[in-house]
């Protein structure tokens, strides 16, 4: 039987939490801003960025990615919800879409959840 | 197996293409394997960076992702060459980006109207559209719907259309 999507969501993470999404160079457009496509990942990767550094994602990622940082209510304002995922280390959880668990953020809730981000520097 | 760009129907092409295929046969030299016929600069100019996405190594987005999917590359070819036909004048060139999974995501930028399109190997394509800061529609693109896809650029650019 599937997860509840709204019970699945870890409500223990506060609306003001920060995630952390990292981004690969070729994801980030000419004019430097990202592309929505960066979002459209099935168990989006983020990292609670309280429970980490930045030197730490950063170090499990290609060389010249970069950090998204966005909140957890953003993420649930794109339709998303937060589940941890400790084997990806330490604050490390996954974005599904609250309507299709199994699938990616639509074209637009990735869009919104991308214009709610701004870099982490 | 080496990549190879063809220009059989545009001459005037001719050295863009030996320059793409030059430059990029030896990354996908195990990856790709394909005659792409193109007609027009602007197919080049789109396939280019779609071939160069080839070249990614697997787990390039820290998630185990492999590069793109040899289907979603030829299904995006064909796509891109099915958008050259449609004699809509000069489109913007997109930017192509990866998607973690093996897909593609397409975007097109004319003035403050944007067309997005993504391609994945385990779910139908879809598009969405963007004028300013606002969402237009979204949905799933059969990328044989020639229709469908007309009027995607067509409202993107339209003044060519």
């Amino acid at each position: 039987m599937a997860p509840d999507p709204i019970v699945d969501d870890d409500q223990s993470l506060g609306d003001n939490v920060v995630l952390w999404r990292g981004v690969v160079p070729e994801q980030i457009k000419p004019d430097g801003t990202v592309s929505d496509g960066a979002f459209r990942t099935k168990e989006m990767s983020v990292f609670i960025a309280a429970e980490t550094d930045r030197a730490a994602v950063l170090a499990k990622l290609r060389p010249g990615t970069r950090l998204r940082r966005f909140s957890a209510r953003n993420v649930r304002d794109a339709g998303g919800v937060i589940r941890r995922a400790p084997e990806g280390g330490p604050g490390h959880c996954v974005v599904v879409p609250s309507a299709n668990p199994g699938g990616r953020l639509s074209p637009a809730n990735a869009h919104a959840l991308n214009e709610a981000s701004e870099w982490e520097e | 197996m080496i990549a190879t760009l063809s220009a059989s129907s545009m001459t005037t092409d001719a050295a863009a293409l030996h320059e793409v295929a030059s430059a990029e046969e030896g990354a996908r030299r195990e990856q790709w394997n394909a005659i792409v016929p193109v007609r027009t600069r602007w197919e080049v100019e789109a396939i280019r960076p779609l071939l160069k996405l080839t070249a990614l190594p697997t787990d390039w987005d820290g998630d185990a992702s492999p590069p793109p999917d040899p289907g979603v590359v030829e299904a995006a070819i064909r796509f891109l060459a099915a958008v050259a036909e449609l004699g809509l004048g000069r489109l913007p060139q997109p930017h192509v980006v990866p998607l973690s999974g093996g897909g593609v995501h397409f975007e097109w930028a004319a003035g403050a109207r944007q067309l997005q399109v993504a391609i994945f190997p385990d779910a139908p394509a879809d598009f969405l559209r963007v004028e300013g800061r606002a969402v237009v529609d979204q949905g799933v693109l059969l990328l044989t719907a020639w229709e469908q896809i007309r009027a995607l650029f067509a409202w993107l650019t339209p003044a060519t259309a």
